[in-house]
């Protein structure tokens, strides 16, 4: 795993127990279902949940798990030939450590060849594990599979994704975004956890976050308790674990132990921030929103409900349709709108911040501060 | 360049890749949409386990109207079987068009042991992995013999390939081999490859070494199974689809499957289970046939049997499903018809509720309408109510 956002940010991490004990009691039992999806907005948590059941299954480690990056494992810039696209000297350090990992839960293993291609020895190998009588089936996550486009999601899942599944004994978890499609996999039944229902965040887990944030930035001062800075928000939730953590920041930028209060530039470079977070190779998730994209989703939040048809958002803007607006495909494609069917809503999280700037004319649109 | 086709130019105007209405026929999509039909699959909600259910050791039998999903399901198991290898071999035996009068059982043999040899040979490609043990001349030889009685189809197959592997003509960079499996009426399910170890297997098959004068028969099957067994299946489903095919009548339709029946303890011997994929109208023979052979009647274990039926959210997830294959992952996904239709007409309530519970009429519906739509040249691309009212002119 990189040094990416999400691995800079884990220590501000609070768990989150229903969607670990849901995920624990599909890899216990004997579900036909051997694909997990973990579905939830971008910054919501998905991430975070998966790494810790990582290091928790990985240790004392009767289960061998392998972690795999997609955006680190594809080249991004490949987005036309296939041959191409799976970077050869990642999967080879890739592989190189699931194998050294593999010898020690299964101790007859042979050495495989690297000169076949890659769903013969990743085939090879998952045969032989399937072989080994483990005590545990093993399991690959896969993070960062909506970060990637279709056709790369599809080469991953016809190269490796389906290899990997080619034996029964094997389980699979894929964290996504709702819309996302799951590629070159449409023979496999999923099971599906939608992380924001299953475990919605409190009020509760943000104060576990702010007290790891103050703890850090003021050492020495008592304990300081947030709930009053809290509440002026009006429409902010606070139950999205990386907005908490930009506006706590904000929060706590002056002089300790003060908490200064959170102004329209803060929202709008919260919202900024979230699309633009860095991926494991360390590069941003999507493009910044431009000042017209920004007003557009900002209309949207201010002028309709939480949920709302088509028509509404159509209505609204003065469009025909939603499909085919540039604008509205790129807001779609950062995970900004996404569709409850047969509904559409600004994703949970930053529909509160974005309610919370009453006038854009407060906002310098420039470089972030 | 412009789109000329005007179906195909309303289509792109709404961003879909391909069209994903057609044909409401599986066959014929499978023909069309190769790389992508397996992504259609959107099972009635309330069979969700059906797959698991038939690739248990039963002897299963599937009824359901013509249009009602049973060779799309049939073909979902032989997929399920050929991407999840845990020594099930599927074998799709057709009983269609060709066939002008119920065979007698010997002919049953003749071309059962055909369809044997395709899917086998098939699976034992797909399975191919170079980094395992060479296969040995034990297994070579018997699977030989299965290619010879695979027929012409199937040794035009193994050239193909194998000219791919010399590198004579190109491997297709997403499917790899499998790309040409359409020669032999299949779909591809995975990324196959293709290396010298392969390469060589698929010469000694091509070989003109040995030729068995023995005509093709149920020997040749039983012996296919043992075959098999050398490749490491272990387990047999028969998958027996297109019994309704020429309109036969009921008695037609029950005398062509009626051989199959009496053997079916022959094979459940052999580890073979027969899923049927029938017409409703065959129920009532079947469970005679049942009774008076094994004194069972049609749920009594082996026997399990299948109602297909569709409810209004099956259906609309299928229209969902087919809308969602077409179109890229960038981009705001369709919810259903309505939008690609004008606000306030609720063109999905209409078309689910004129498709009464069919999936093929629910395609066909779409279908129709979109060329209801294209032939009137509209100034707007967006479905409208004279576009409903045409098609139901039409279907009157």
């Amino acid at each position: 795993m990189s040094n990416d956002w999400d691995t800079r940010l884990e220590k501000y991490f609070v768990d989150r127990p229903q969607a670990e004990e849901a995920i624990q009691r599909w890899l216990d039992s004997p579900s036909e279902k051997r694909i997990f999806s973990l579905v939830a907005p971008p910054g919501n948590g998905k991430t975070w949940t998966l790494r810790r059941l990582y290091q928790k299954w990985g240790n004392p480690g009767n289960r061998l798990v392998v972690w795999l990056d997609a955006p680190v494992l594809i080249r991004r810039e490949e987005t036309q030939d296939v041959n191409r696209m799976i970077d050869a000297e990642s999967f080879k350090q890739w592989f190189d450590e699931i194998k050294s990992r593999a010898t020690q839960h299964c101790r007859s293993l042979q050495p495989i060849s690297t000169l076949a291609d890659l769903p013969a020895q990743i085939g090879a190998l998952v045969e032989m594990l399937c072989n080994c009588s483990l005590p545990a089936s093993p399991l690959l996550i896969v993070d960062g599979y909506d970060e990637i486009t279709e056709k790369q999601a599809e080469t991953l899942g016809l190269r490796i994704l389906k290899s990997f599944l080619e034996r029964e004994c094997t389980r699979l978890i894929l964290a996504h975004r709702v819309e996302w499609k799951v590629h070159g996999l449409p023979l496999y039944k999923r099971e599906v956890l939608f992380l924001s229902e299953k475990a919605p965040l409190s009020p509760e887990f943000a104060l576990c976050q702010f007290e790891i944030l103050f703890k850090e930035k003021c050492p020495t001062d008592p304990a300081l308790d947030p709930k009053d800075w809290m509440e002026q928000l009006k429409h902010y939730r606070w139950n999205h674990p990386f907005i908490n953590h930009f506006l706590f920041r904000r929060g706590l930028k002056g002089e300790c132990p003060r908490l200064l209060p959170l102004t329209p530039q803060d929202f709008y470079e919260c919202c900024q921030a979230v699309i633009e977070r860095p991926d494991a190779p360390g590069g941003p998730r999507y493009p910044r929103l431009t000042e017209d994209e920004f007003r557009l989703l900002h209309r949207i939040a201010k002028e309709l409900g939480d949920q709302w048809p088509e028509t509404d958002c159509t209505s609204l803007l003065g469009i025909p349709s939603l499909w085919g607006n540039a604008h509205i495909d790129r807001l779609f494609n950062a995970g900004l709108i996404v569709p409850t069917t047969p509904f559409f809503q600004i994703s949970d999280g930053i529909r509160g911040v974005l309610r919370e700037i009453e006038n854009l004319n407060d906002i310098n649109f420039g470089e972030p501060r | 360049m412009d789109e000329k086709n005007p179906r195909l130019r309303l289509l792109k105007y709404f961003g879909l890749t391909h069209d994903p209405f057609e044909t409401p026929v599986a066959e014929q999509e499978l023909a069309r949409v190769q790389d992508i039909f397996y992504t259609y699959y959107s099972p009635p909600a309330s069979q969700e386990e059906f797959i698991a259910r038939l690739r248990a050791p039963n002897h299963a039998f599937v009824f359901g109207v013509p249009g009602s999903g049973k060779s799309t399901l049939r073909l979902m198991v032989d997929a399920d079987c050929r991407t999840v290898m845990d020594g099930t071999l599927p074998i799709t035996y057709l009983l269609g068009e060709d066939i002008q009068r119920p065979l007698s059982l010997p002919e049953h043999g003749q071309r059962l042991s055909q369809a044997f040899a395709v899917d086998l040979t098939l699976a034992i490609i797909e399975q191919f992995n170079p980094l395992k043990p060479a296969p040995s001349q034990e297994q070579i030889q018997a699977l030989q013999e299965q290619v010879q009685a695979g027929g012409r189809p199937l040794r035009r197959l193994l050239q193909t390939v194998l000219r791919k592997i010399k590198g004579e003509e190109d491997i297709d960079s997403t499917w790899g081999l499998s790309k040409d499996w359409h020669i032999i009426g299949k779909a591809p399910v995975k990324y196959v490859s293709g290396s010298a170890e392969l390469g060589e297997l698929i010469a000694a098959l091509l070989s003109e070494t040995t030729h068995s004068s023995a005509p093709i028969g149920w020997e040749t099957f039983w012996k296919g199974l043992q075959t098999a067994r050398l490749w490491h299946f272990t387990r047999f489903l028969l998958l027996v689809d297109e019994v309704d095919a020429r309109q036969r009548k009921t008695d037609e339709m029950a005398r062509l499957a009626a051989p199959l029946l009496e053997s079916l303890s022959q094979m459940e011997d052999q580890q073979v289970w027969g899923k049927f994929f029938l017409p409703p109208e065959l129920r009532k023979n079947i469970r005679s046939i049942l009774r008076e052979r094994y004194s069972k009647d049609l749920n009594s274990p082996p026997f399990l049997s299948i109602m297909m039926k569709w409810d209004e959210y099956a259906l609309r997830q299928l229209l969902i499903r087919r809308l969602r294959a077409a179109r890229p992952a960038s981009g705001v996904p369709y919810t259903g018809l309505d939008n690609l239709a004008t606000a306030g007409l609720n063109l999905d309530a209409k078309v689910l509720q004129a498709a009464e519970g069919s999936p093929r009429r629910l395609l066909s519906i779409v279908s129709d309408l979109i060329d209801v739509h294209t032939r009137r040249a509209p100034d707007s691309p967006f479905l409208s109510q004279q576009d409903w009212e045409g098609y139901l002119q039409k279907r009157k």
